[in-house]
């Protein structure tokens, strides 16, 4: 693994911040679970012992799984879906670089949570 | 986000910045704020900023920490309409969903940090070569409907449509450097000409700094230096201040860590 850059201990302070400020965010994830979205009932097991993860890759196959995959992770979902496959590079403070890769995906619209109730909803799969 | 050793073809995993998986069992995504996803014709807009997630180092690995993510990402559709009907009864067949999508590309910025001290800045990173689609599906129980959502129709228009664009305002906002030791340069765009408010506060809600005060911009994208000084010429204390962009009906807030 490569080395992590030096610990800065003065960075600190923006580990404690979340803390000491409003977040909104966070508030969206203390959201009661059960207005929680389901997954897809499909999936892939990526490596033996692993779990089902309930994913599927869209694209052109090879190297994807085809240009007709479903690109949502919510089950019982209607609504706004746009994803993408993004590389490029990152660098570190210590200046180490990375390959940097993302499947990045956003949902909104409605969904039927797990005990049956109907909401709306935007999210990330980040 | 994943980072990865260098000139490894994405083999050797370092950084692996997700959300949680759900007790539901719901991989790697979460509830987000509504407007941070914004829509301009074909195109979608994610913009996160701060966001809480866990490094897990490598991939489902048990090594984790807490860690955020900023990233702005750009989807845009193109070309002709793709129209998926469900080409299975087995719901968990990765082609039982129906939609209508264009293909396309996408781009964005990322930056993030752990709390091992780690911090990161992407360049801009894109689609090319890879895959990006965006449009509007349905799966499961809604599979027998024809879909609700406005971007589907949208979509499907050639024309700018009007029903899902947002309004022209204020749009990016973000301080760079974020933490900052000598200044922070606080960036911004506009659809449309407006007048600018931006301050900065300090966590006790008192203003500390005013670096504009309504003054009329063009549209585009635009950025204003802040030496970390208060109105009397001091440099401010170390801490966490808002950063506030003000146009007429809209506001953003941003937090802003001032290192000694």
């Amino acid at each position: 693994m490569r080395p992590l850059a030096r610990l800065v201990p003065l960075l600190a302070l923006v580990t404690l911040a979340p803390g000491l400020a409003w977040s909104r965010d966070e508030e969206l994830l203390r959201r009661p679970r059960h207005a929680d979205p389901v997954p897809i009932p499909g999936g892939f097991v990526p490596f033996s012992g692993a779990p089902l993860i309930h994913v599927f890759a869209p694209g052109p196959s090879p190297p994807f799984m085809g240009e007709d995959i479903e690109p949502s992770v919510i089950g019982d979902f209607d609504g706004f879906t746009a994803m993408a496959y993004l590389a490029g590079t990152a660098t570190d403070a210590g200046g180490n670089t990375y390959d940097m890769q993302c499947d990045i995906r956003v949902y909104r619209g409605a969904y039927v949570a797990a005990d049956g109730t109907r909401h709306h909803g935007t999210f990330g799969f980040i | 986000m994943d980072l990865f050793e260098p000139g490894t073809g994405f083999s050797v995993q370092v950084h692996d910045y997700n959300p949680g998986i759900a007790p539901s069992g719901l991989f790697w995504t979460v509830p987000i704020p509504d407007d941070a996803l914004s829509f301009r014709g074909r195109t979608a807009r994610l913009e996160l900023e701060d966001f809480p997630v866990v490094d897990s180092r490598v991939f489902l690995g048990t090594t984790e920490e807490p860690a955020r993510v900023t990233l702005d990402v750009t989807f845009t559709g193109e070309g002709k309409v793709h129209e998926f009907r469900s080409g299975s009864s087995d719901p968990a067949d990765p082609t039982a969903f129906a939609g209508r999508f264009r293909f396309g590309r996408a781009r964005g910025r990322f930056s993030g940090g752990n709390a091992s001290g780690l911090r990161f800045r992407s360049s801009v990173a894109t689609s090319d070569g890879l895959f990006a689609e965006i449009g509007h599906e349905r799966n499961g129980v809604f599979l027998g409907s024809h879909g609700t959502h406005p971007m589907a129709s949208a979509l499907e228009r050639e024309e700018e449509p009007s029903a899902v664009a947002t309004a022209p305002g204020l749009g990016l906002a973000r301080a760079l450097p974020n933490p900052a030791i000598a200044a922070s340069s606080f960036e911004f765009t506009l659809g449309a000409p407006a007048p600018v408010s931006i301050a900065v506060f300090d966590p006790a809600g008192r203003r500390v700094a005013t670096i504009l005060d309504g003054r009329e911009l063009p549209a585009g994208a635009h950025a204003y230096r802040w030496d970390l000084r208060d109105a009397s010429g001091r440099r401010v204390a170390p801490g966490i201040y808002l950063v506030e962009w003000k146009t007429p009906g809209e506001s953003r807030l941003r937090r802003l860590a001032v290192l000694p």
